[in-house]
């Protein structure tokens, strides 16, 4: 961004979206094409710890699925976010190709390989069989094929593939590569944008008037579009306090970019299936020879830039256990590190929030990036008081989502864990039977949810984070025994 | 409440056994025996800090929420009294 473009920070503005991320930018192009009058997108240019700078940007949904994706209607709602999400990245890409500044196709990648290991345990069977299933569901194409024929895979002989699926229409984008075309569109047509951070919304529990940025400037708006993925909460509680938004929290994610040194380079997205606590192991080719290796996730108390070295360890040794043991010679050329928006339910919060002129637009976790075109169009539509596009179920002053009991919770629970522990190489004694290494964990799941005191069933991810954080705990704990007296009261 | 040390620390000691379960054992616990090395576990942890707060009515703070906060008597204690005054300061 330009000195130009700080130096002419507007005062006033129709719309002024809080964020500079996938859902964020390809909002203002949204707006702009509409002519919905003067747009302002207020974020750092640099995008450190944001979840769009560090995404693979994989355009995968059926890659994605779990045996939780259609088990209840509130879940299938939120796969077919994904879904249609899929079938507007064609016209994305040739409306946004011409402002490539990379020198390289946007797609990175035209399809994806699944592939089935030995590593990741029951999980990973009983999603690949359950992605095989959703995508004769929803009658998209798909082959089985031998793993040894992928380009580029190559992995450890003790962690070799044993089923491979082919998925022609997956792949994935340079997500730098769109966000800056994104940025040089937006300059084109007129948008402001501002390379600053907004310190704290202005007006009151009642009404929204503007934003105030972290050098004291304010710009004064019609509406206000918090779009800043999991700085969101904080920025809405500047106004009030009392809005009664679902908890969300930073969804640490590590992953690297590395120079080709050697070997068939990837042509396809190369993943797992989602698997424990996490999206999969995953390399996506960035062009030039370069390959983005993802991704690890760990929910954490507060928003941060830093890796873990078990992070860096856990990447790097998968990366070449599984993907392509030549993976190892490979030139680190960046370290990404992003935090995505995670709500307590795992559903995306979008909708109006009480304070008139302001909406919120993020708790997209894993896919924010592949559904950004989709929401904008929602967003727009809903900010020209228009019928929405998407279900309003995802309206973030909701009761929490529920898609699971308590003892579903406890199942799924011990099921991921257990695909971390061999995933991870971790060893038992030899007379320990896996029963046993599960019992572990279900014991000391029951005991978090006998501490806690809560009826509400949380996702795998939370269930780990509380246990191992006494401020994230108490968070929770406090958010839904809050909910549970409240209804109580009612009743 | 000026000096309710003996109180506090008598309800600390109910809450600690009541996660422990040390007396039930026949366990003699010391005002500064690490509860870390007497069974203390990041789960009866969990339960301690939440019926610490509830019992209290305090919430303590972020910087108190760690494992070393929780070593022993003396040092919940500590902070408990710690978060008292404050909510009365």
């Amino acid at each position: 961004m330009t000195e130009t473009a700080i130096n002419e920070t507007p005062k006033h503005a129709d719309v002024v979206i809080v964020g500079n991320g996938a859902l964020g930018l390809f909002l203002a192009d949204e707006l702009m094409e509409r002519g919905m009058g003067s747009v302002v997108v207020v974020g750092p240019s640099h995008r450190e710890t944001g979840a769009s700078q560090a995404a693979g940007a994989m355009l995968g949904c059926f890659g994605e699925t779990t045996t939780e994706s259609l088990r209840t209607d509130a879940a299938r709602t939120r796969f077919e976010l994904g879904v249609n999400s899929h079938e507007r990245w064609p016209a994305v890409l040739a409306k946004l190709e011409e402002y490539s500044r990379t020198g390289r196709p946007l797609q990175s990648a035209p399809d994806t390989h699944v592939v089935l290991n030995s590593i990741g345990a029951e999980l990973d069977t009983v999603n690949f069989k359950a992605m095989i299933d959703a995508l004769d569901q929803y009658g998209k194409p798909w082959e089985e094929m031998d793993p040894n024929d992928i380009p580029g895979f190559n992995p450890r002989l003790d962690t070799r593939s044993l089923r491979a699926v082919h998925l022609p229409t997956e792949g994935a984008v340079d997500a730098r590569g769109v966000l800056t075309a994104l940025e040089s569109r937006l300059s084109d047509t007129g948008a402001v944008q501002v390379d600053r951070s907004v310190r704290r919304l202005l007006g009151s529990g009642d009404v929204v008037t503007g934003v105030e940025l972290d050098d004291g400037h304010v710009i004064e708006a019609g509406t206000v579009v918090v779009a800043a993925g999991i700085h969101s909460e904080s920025l809405v509680r500047t106004v009030s306090e009392d809005i009664d938004l679902i908890p969300t929290f930073p969804g640490l994610g590590f992953a690297m970019i590395a120079r080709r040194s050697g070997g068939d380079p990837f042509r396809s997205v190369v993943r797992t299936p989602n698997r424990g606590f996490a999206c999969g192991l995953h390399v996506v080719p960035q062009g030039d020879g370069l390959e983005y290796y993802g991704a690890t996730n760990r929910l954490v108390d507060s928003i941060t830039g830093v890796t873990w070295m078990a992070d860096v360890r856990f990447l790097a040794q998968y990366s070449m256990q599984q993907l392509d043991e030549r993976a190892a010679g490979h030139e680190v050329v960046q370290w990404l590190a992003g935090n995505r928006p995670v709500t307590l339910d795992g559903f995306p919060m979008i909708g109006w929030l009480p304070p008139s002129g302001l909406y919120l637009m993020t708790g997209t976790y894993r896919d924010g990036f592949h559904c950004a075109p989709l929401l904008a169009e929602h967003v727009a539509n809903e900010l020209q008081g228009k019928p929405g596009t998407i279900d309003p179920m995802f309206a973030p002053t909701r009761e929490p989502i529920v898609t699971r009991t308590i003892e579903w919770s406890i199942d799924e629970y011990v099921e991921h864990n257990l695909a971390a522990w061999f995933e991870t190489g971790a060893e038992a004694a030899p007379q320990m039977t896996t029963a046993q290494i599960a019992e572990y964990y279900r014991t000391r799941c029951v005991q978090a949810y006998d501490q806690l005191g809560i009826d509400y069933a949380l996702g795998p991810d939370i269930l780990w984070y509380a246990q191992g954080s006494l401020l994230g705990a108490r968070r929770i704990r406090r958010y839904l025994r809050g909910r549970q007296s409240a209804s109580e009261v009612a009743k | 409440m000026t000096t309710s040390d003996t109180s506090t620390v008598d309800i600390v000691r109910k809450l600690i056994d009541q996660q422990l379960n040390l007396s039930g054992h026949g366990f003699e616990l010391n005002h500064d025996d690490n509860l870390w090395d007497r069974g203390m576990t990041s789960l009866t942890c969990l339960g301690l800090m939440l019926s610490i707060e509830d019992t209290f009515g305090i919430e303590l703070p972020e910087s108190a929420l760690k494992e070393s906060t929780f070593r022993s008597v003396d040092t919940i204690t500590a902070a408990v009294d710690g978060a008292l005054s404050s909510a009365q300061g």
